[in-house]
């Protein structure tokens, strides 16, 4: 009895190793657990840089129409522009557009050279704390700044925080 | 074709049918915002062009210099705010003027504004950003 026992394990034994076809199943799941990874790995990189893109559109879609939507002018009268006392100059900024502007973030360049946002003191209607700039309103922009020459033709170009620009020359009107 | 390659090309069309209903829905998205930003940019525009005004005359006050009167003129096309114009006074920002009758100022209508301060040059500014000028000494 267990001599046939053991003569059937060692035929099976035999006949598994020296199976062809066992062989090329198991090659044939190897092969297929691979290429699903693969291609799963492909589809998950491609998704993920075709979601990078898409974000990107949509967040560059978004400034563009802001972009679109803004518009500033600067409304000084360009012979006088007033320079006070304490030699702070006035620009006002008229929002034309038809969004909002935060006057906080505005961007002056004076004659080539941009102006700190520390010498830039911005208000709507005199208020200086809330200064989101409806549609038709006026921001006052007052600058202390040295750059400004007396005798010559001036240049001021105004940014808004999404790149908006309006540019001036302008003559000053000392107080 | 084998098995395997099935299934990969399956899983690629799938992902892809997915990934393009995504692409497409957000660019459409993009597209749509973009398109109505440049709506309104056209517009803007277009009011601009059709905004026009003249300051034909100043009444000054001999009693008070601070209750001067300006009187317009709508020669554009566009109908104006007489409440959100921006009135400058040799170069300085007037924070309150008084406007005559109704708020909506339409085309070839003369409207006028007072409580103007003395000055040489006035300059009045529509909410669209265009102006006119008025020379007193002239």
């Amino acid at each position: 009895m267990n001599r046939t026992s053991t003569t059937n394990t060692n035929r099976f034994r035999y006949n598994l190793l020296e199976d062809e076809n066992a062989d090329i199943a198991m090659s044939h799941l190897i092969f297929f657990i691979a290429a699903v990874i693969i291609a799963m790995s492909i589809v998950a990189i491609v998704t993920v840089n075709v979601q990078n893109i898409t974000g990107a559109t949509t967040a560059g879609s978004q400034t563009l129409a802001d972009q679109l939507r803004t518009d500033i002018t600067i409304i000084n009268d360009p012979e006088m522009v007033i320079r006070d006392e304490d030699n702070n100059i006035t620009f006002y900024i008229k929002n034309t557009g038809s969004s909002e502007i935060n006057a906080q973030y505005m961007t002056i360049v004076l004659n080539g050279a941009m102006v700190s946002s520390n010498d830039i003191r911005p208000s709507i209607n005199g208020d200086t704390e809330h200064i989101m700039a409806q549609p038709g309103d006026v921001i006052v922009l007052e600058i202390s700044d040295n750059l400004v020459d007396d005798e010559r033709l001036n240049r001021v170009l105004i940014s808004t925080e999404n790149g908006k620009t309006a540019t001036m020359n302008f003559k000053l009107k000392n107080n | 074709m084998g098995f395997e390659t099935s299934v990969v090309i399956a899983i690629f069309f799938v992902a892809a049918l997915i990934l393009g209903t995504s692409v497409y829905s957000s660019m459409s998205i993009s597209n749509a915002v973009i398109e109505e930003a440049t709506q309104s940019n056209y517009d803007l525009r277009l009011s601009k062009l059709h905004t026009n005004l003249e300051i034909t005359s100043i009444t000054l006050n001999s009693t008070d210099s601070e209750n001067n009167k300006v009187h317009m003129k709508n020669t554009g096309n566009e109908p104006l705010y007489i409440d959100r114009l921006t009135v400058l006074v040799d170069g300085e920002l007037v924070p309150d003027y008084s406007p005559d009758n109704s708020q909506v100022w339409t085309p070839r209508e003369k409207r006028t504004i007072s409580e103007i301060p003395d000055g040489d040059r006035i300059k009045i500014v529509t909410h669209n950003g265009i102006s006119a000028y008025y020379n007193i000494s002239t």
